[in-house]
């Protein structure tokens, strides 16, 4: 077996685990899989603190998977190649959980990234109130006219 | 009893199970909307951007649910045109009954995105209302002197100018944020279009209606000006309930204003094609021989104008006055199926 075929193998191996639902859970073809790698399934405590701890969208369990890897990885029988094959695998894994975790974009994405942006939230204020005053005197305005009814100029300004 | 050709009934189900996926997608969109809008709603209500977001997020999915529909449909519509062997108007009937429940299923969804719409917006205008209700409570002191001045109503929602009784400066008292939302806003209109949704459905019934019929009476005419007026009549008195300056006067002169383009095309167009007709059609109503003889005898083409009448009677769903007008305007048995086949047959 070369890197190539064990490569298509964890592709083929992540095709059937990204396929189990429930999330975190054991469909009959990843049974068949898990059996065929001589993997164990986790134990249903371990399983339901995996599931909530990992938040999974689809897919059957991280562990599960990795531990299927792992076989394929020991039967190349080559040390050096063990190696290459284990190092490939430390970068395939981060993969499948993201694979995993990804959910679809929400058709309100957009628009709850704006409710809790809060953009305008400076722009709410209470009930208040302001006063025109003359920006000669600083004299209030005391009717519906606009002329200063302290020193007389002609239209108050703030 | 006739057997229906089974390729028939292959297509019906097919497009039955589309229906239903479809209807499935709805309920799912539905209970996402309405998590959403409660998201908003809790996160931020004054300002309307969110909010909008949501409910145009909604629309432009439901919109492309409802291409989906028409392209599922034409999709279909083509395999009734490789069907060999099926009687011609067997055939017509079959189709045309499908196409009627395929606009019936683009007016559902259509409904549905309204339906969403209008609850999410209505419930984020209840928020908002609740949060103008504590900006009434809220004191305002004269920011010359310092002394509360005391706020007439209308401060709540508008701005108004108010002396101070303590150093007689004029305070212009302005609304809070969220009163100014809810009036000048959406939030006023969000719960006026929640109280006219049933009057708005009314009048697209009334309008479907309307446009279905080719021979338009100015009783039709009444009609349909009825359903508009209703419900206009139904948001401007939801606006009087939830805006507290809105007057008669304002709902007189919304109605009016609403109604205008109304008045100056539908209401204006073809009144005497319409007044015309309208006799004929009273006079097959009525019965009387003798009122549909003279109805036809003051028509320009006499044969021309049984057939306008009897379109316009079997559209109403006549079908024994059709047939008894065949009699009295001597029309063959061969005209009247046709105009019943025409009318089967139009997929409305």
């Amino acid at each position: 077996m070369t890197l190539a075929d064990l490569a298509d193998e964890l592709g083929r191996l992540f095709d059937v685990a990204l396929e189990v639902e429930p999330a975190g859970g054991v469909n009959d073809a990843w049974a068949k899989v898990l059996a065929s790698y001589r993997v164990a399934p986790v134990d249903d405590g371990e399983r339901e603190a995996a599931r909530a701890q990992l938040d999974l969208a689809r897919g059957a369990l991280p562990a599960e998977v990795a531990a299927c890897a792992r076989v394929a990885i020991g039967r190349l029988g080559d040390p050096r190649m063990t190696e290459a094959a284990s190092e490939l695998w430390r970068g395939v894994e981060p993969k499948y959980l993201a694979l995993a975790t990804a959910r679809p974009k929400s058709m309100f994405a957009f628009a709850m990234q704006t409710a809790h942006a809060k953009a305008r939230a400076s722009w709410a204020r209470p009930p208040g109130g302001y006063v025109l005053k003359c920006s000669r005197c600083g004299g209030p305005r005391l009717d519906e006219q606009l002329a200063c009814k302290f020193c007389g100029k002609d239209a108050l300004g703030t | 009893m006739t057997m229906i050709d089974p390729r028939l009934t292959a297509l019906e189900k097919r497009w039955a199970a589309f229906a239903d996926k479809v209807r499935g997608r709805v309920r799912e969109i539905a209970g996402e909307a309405d998590a959403a809008y409660r998201e908003v709603i809790a996160t931020d209500v004054v300002d309307g951007t969110a909010l909008s977001g949501v409910s145009s997020a909604i629309k432009a999915r439901l919109i492309a649910l409802r291409q989906k529909i028409d392209e599922s449909w034409r999709t279909i519509d083509t395999e009734y045109d490789k069907l060999d062997g099926v009687d011609a108007r067997t055939l017509g009937r079959f189709r045309a009954k499908e196409i009627a429940s395929s606009r019936r299923l683009g007016r559902e969804v259509e409904r549905a995105t309204e339906d969403i719409v209008v609850r999410g917006e209505a419930a984020a205008a209840r928020a908002l209302h609740a949060l103008a209700e504590q900006e009434r409570a809220v004191p305002v002191n004269c920011p010359h002197c310092g002394a509360p001045v005391a706020r007439p109503p209308e401060s709540w929602s508008h701005a108004v100018n108010v002396a101070c009784a303590s150093c007689r400066a004029i305070v212009t008292m302005m609304p809070g944020t969220a009163a100014m939302m809810f009036v000048r806003g959406s939030g006023a209109i969000s719960l006026a279009r929640e109280a006219a949704h049933a009057a708005w459905h009314a009048l697209q019934d009334a309008e479907d209606a309307w446009r279905r019929l080719r021979k338009k009476t100015l009783d039709d005419l009444a009609r349909f000006e009825a359903a508009h007026r209703a419900y206009w009549q139904a948001y401007t008195d939801a606006m009087a309930r939830v805006m507290p300056s809105w007057t008669a006067q304002h709902s007189a002169d919304e109605i009016r204003g609403k109604m205008s383009w109304f008045y100056d095309t539908t209401g204006k167009d073809d009144r005497t094609v319409r007044e015309n007709y309208g006799a004929g059609v009273a006079a097959v109503a009525s019965g009387d021989p003798a009122r549909v003889q003279q109805w036809l005898s003051v028509q320009r083409d006499r044969a021309g104008a049984a057939e306008d009448l009897l379109d316009a009677v079997v559209e109403r769903g006549w079908s024994d006055h059709a047939r008894w007008l065949a009699q009295v305007a001597g029309l063959s048995r061969e005209a009247v199926d046709d105009t019943f086949y025409y009318f089967e047959t139009r997929g409305d």
